[in-house]
C-alpha cells in the first residue's frame, strides 16, 4: 500500500466504518467493506479521496444489496448486535428497540436520500455529497430536507404504532 | 423576497449558503414570522434526524471521528434549546492501522465495558500515585503556561502493540531538547479564540461522531467545589460564533447576550485564580512534557487546558494548519487530531494514558512538544521522543 493510501486509511477508516455500520447495521460487514474500499484505493489511488472512498463504499453496499436480492434473501439491516454489557437487560431491550425502529425508519427512505443523509452525518459538505452521489449541489438541500423529514416522521409513526400495540 | 424554500432553509442551517446570500436570507427572516417558523421546524427535523442516526452507533463503540466539520459542530453555540444538542460522540482508536504498506486485518473491538474501567483505573492510579508520592515541586509549580492537559481517556491499549503509523508524512527536523521538564498549565489560552471559527450557520453542521472535546479530568477525581466546577465548565465553553441567521430576532438577541456573558465568564475564568492552579495540579499528575524542540512555546497558544476549546480536526486539516507538514510519533497511530488556534495536537493512546504531540509553525520551523503520561516509563518516553518524525 502506498503511503498515500495509508494516510487515507488513517484519516477515513473510522468514518467509513461508522457510515457503513449505520447503513448496513452490521459492524463486521462494515469493516470488511471498508477493507475492500481501501483495497480498491490501492489499485487506483483517487484524486479526491473522501468522496471517492465513500462513493465506492456506497456502491459496494448497493451491489451487495442487489446480489442478496438476486439470491432471494434479504439483507438483514439489523442483525441483533450485542450491545455493550454496561446496562441492564431492560435498558438493552429499550435501546435495541430504538435502534430497530431507527433502522426501520431509515429503510423507508429512498436509497439516494439515505445516502445523502448518512454522508451529511459524516460531516460531508454539500459539494462533497454532490461529488459522492452524483447529485447536483443545488439539489442537496432539498434532498436533505426531504430525507430528514421522512426519517423523523417514519420513526415517529413507528413509535406511535408501538405505543398503541403495547 | 419570496419565502424561503425548505431546501434553502436546510442549506442555511447546514452553513451551505454563501455569506452574501445568507445575509439576504437573514434580513428576510427577521421580518417574516412564517419563514422563521419553518426554520424552527426544519431545525427540529434536522436535529432529530441527526440524533436518530447517531443512536445507531449505540450498539457498538463509535469509532474515531476525523471529519473536519466536527470542529465547527464542537464549537457550535448554545442553542435556543441547549438540551436538544446531540451529545458529542465518544472516540475510539481501536482497529487496524496500516503498517509497512499493508492493510492489516481488523483487530477485534475491545469490549465496551473495558474502556470506562480502564479509564477510571488510569485516573485513579495516576492521581493516587501522584498524591502518594507527594510531588509538590512538579504539581504546584506556579510558573505559567506550557502543559496541555490530557483527556484522561487512557485505556489498556498497548503502545508497543501498535502497528507502525500509516505514512511518514512530510516532516521537518527538530531534535528534542529537553526531557522530563514538567510545567504547569495556564488558562491563558482559554481566552484565545479558536482558530477554526465556524462559518455563520456552519456552526450547526452536524457530524456523526465528533470526538468530544477533551474531557476535563474532573470525572473520577476528587470533586472541585460546586462553584469551581461550574466556573470551569463555563471557561471551557466554546467561543461564540456569529449569530445564526435563522434565529428569531428576540431569541437571537438573547442568544447574543448569553454569549457575551459567556465571553465575560471566559475572561473571568482566566488563570491566576487558585482554581486554575488546583486543576492544573491535578492534570499535571497525568502528564508531563518529555521533549520539545522549542522553549518556551508561545504561552497564549500552548498550555490550554483539556478544554472544549480544542477543536477536533482531520489529519489533512492538521497538515494544512501546519503549513504542509506534520510530525508524528513513528510506531504509534494517532487517535485523533485537534487544533487550538494554530496549534495542532496529535493524540495517541498508551497504556499509561494519553500521549500528546503538540506542534505549531514558528516562522519556517515546525516546533513540537511531546507531553506524555507521567506514569509512562522513561524508556517509553525516550523511544517516543526519538521516533518523532
Amino acid at each position: 500500500m502506498t503511503d498515500f493510501v495509508a494516510t487515507l486509511y488513517v484519516q477515513y477508516r473510522d468514518s467509513l466504518i461508522r457510515m457503513l455500520h449505520r447503513r448496513t447495521g452490521d459492524r463486521e460487514r462494515a469493516e470488511e467493506l471498508t477493507q475492500e474500499v481501501f483495497a480498491r484505493a490501492v489499485a487506483a489511488p483517487p484524486n479526491n479521496p473522501r468522496p471517492w472512498l465513500f462513493a465506492v463504499a456506497l456502491n459496494l453496499v448497493r451491489e451487495e444489496g442487489r446480489r442478496a436480492s438476486r439470491q432471494g434473501r434479504r439483507l438483514e439491516l439489523y442483525r441483533g448486535e450485542q450491545p455493550a454489557a454496561t446496562s441492564s437487560p431492560d435498558e438493552d431491550l429499550i435501546r435495541d428497540e430504538r435502534i430497530g425502529q431507527v433502522r426501520q425508519a431509515l429503510a423507508v427512505l429512498s436509497e439516494r436520500d439515505r445516502e445523502v443523509l448518512l454522508l451529511q452525518a459524516e460531516g460531508f459538505s454539500y459539494d462533497e455529497i454532490a461529488e459522492t452521489t452524483g447529485l447536483a449541489k443545488g439539489a442537496i438541500g432539498t434532498t436533505l430536507a426531504r430525507a430528514r423529514r421522512r426519517l423523523v416522521e417514519a420513526y415517529r409513526a413507528g413509535e406511535g404504532t408501538r405505543h398503541v400495540a403495547s | 423576497m419570496s419565502h424561503l424554500d425548505e431546501g434553502t432553509i436546510h442549506a442555511l442551517l447546514d452553513g451551505e449558503v454563501p455569506a452574501t446570500q445568507a445575509a439576504a436570507f437573514e434580513r428576510h427572516l427577521s421580518g417574516c414570522a412564517e419563514c422563521r417558523a419553518r426554520v424552527a421546524e426544519a431545525r427540529s427535523f434536522r436535529d432529530e434526524a441527526f440524533g436518530l442516526i447517531q443512536s445507531l452507533d449505540q450498539a457498538v463503540e463509535p469509532p474515531l471521528m476525523v471529519a473536519e466539520s466536527a470542529a465547527s459542530y464542537a464549537a457550535a453555540p448554545a442553542r435556543l434549546d441547549p438540551t436538544n444538542r446531540p451529545t458529542p460522540p465518544e472516540t475510539s482508536a481501536d482497529g487496524p492501522k496500516p503498517a509497512g504498506g499493508v492493510v492489516r486485518p481488523l483487530r477485534p473491538q475491545m469490549p465496551a465495558w473495558v474502556r470506562p474501567v480502564a479509564w477510571a483505573a488510569t485516573i485513579v492510579l495516576a492521581v493516587g500515585l501522584g498524591y502518594s508520592l507527594q510531588l509538590p515541586s512538579r504539581d504546584l509549580d506556579p510558573a505559567p503556561t506550557e502543559l496541555a492537559a490530557g483527556d484522561a481517556t487512557g485505556s489498556a491499549r498497548s503502545a508497543t502493540a501498535e502497528p507502525p503509523p500509516a505514512a511518514a508524512l512530510a516532516d521537518e527536523a527538530g531534535k528534542p531538547e529537553t526531557r522530563r521538564a514538567s510545567k504547569t498549565e495556564s488558562a491563558d489560552a482559554e481566552s484565545q479564540p479558536p482558530a477554526a471559527a465556524p462559518r455563520p450557520l456552519a456552526s450547526e453542521r452536524r457530524v456523526a461522531a465528533a470526538p468530544s472535546a477533551i474531557a476535563p479530568v474532573d470525572t473520577g477525581l476528587p470533586a472541585p467545589p460546586p462553584d469551581a466546577s461550574n466556573e470551569r465548565r463555563q471557561a471551557a465553553a466554546p467561543a461564540a460564533p456569529k449569530k445564526l441567521a435563522d434565529e428569531a430576532p428576540t431569541a437571537g438577541s438573547e442568544l447574543r447576550a448569553s454569549r457575551e456573558r459567556e465571553g465575560r465568564v471566559d475572561q473571568k475564568a482566566a488563570p491566576q485564580d487558585s482554581l486554575s492552579r488546583r486543576l492544573g495540579a491535578v492534570q499535571l499528575r497525568l502528564e508531563e512534557v518529555v521533549s520539545s524542540n522549542a522553549t518556551p512555546a508561545p504561552a497564549a497558544r500552548l498550555g490550554a487546558t483539556a478544554s472544549a476549546r480544542e477543536l477536533p480536526i482531520a489529519a489533512d486539516s492538521a497538515i494544512r494548519l501546519l503549513g504542509g507538514s506534520i510530525k508524528l510519533v513513528d510506531g504509534l497511530t494517532p487517535e485523533r487530531y485537534g487544533a487550538v488556534d494554530s496549534l495542532v495536537r496529535v493524540w495517541y493512546r498508551t497504556p499509561w494514558g494519553p500521549l500528546l504531540l503538540e506542534q505549531w509553525r514558528d516562522d519556517d520551523r515546525l516546533r513540537h512538544r511531546l507531553v506524555a503520561p507521567v506514569r509512562a516509563p522513561a524508556d517509553s518516553t525516550g523511544a517516543w521522543t526519538e521516533r518523532i518524525r
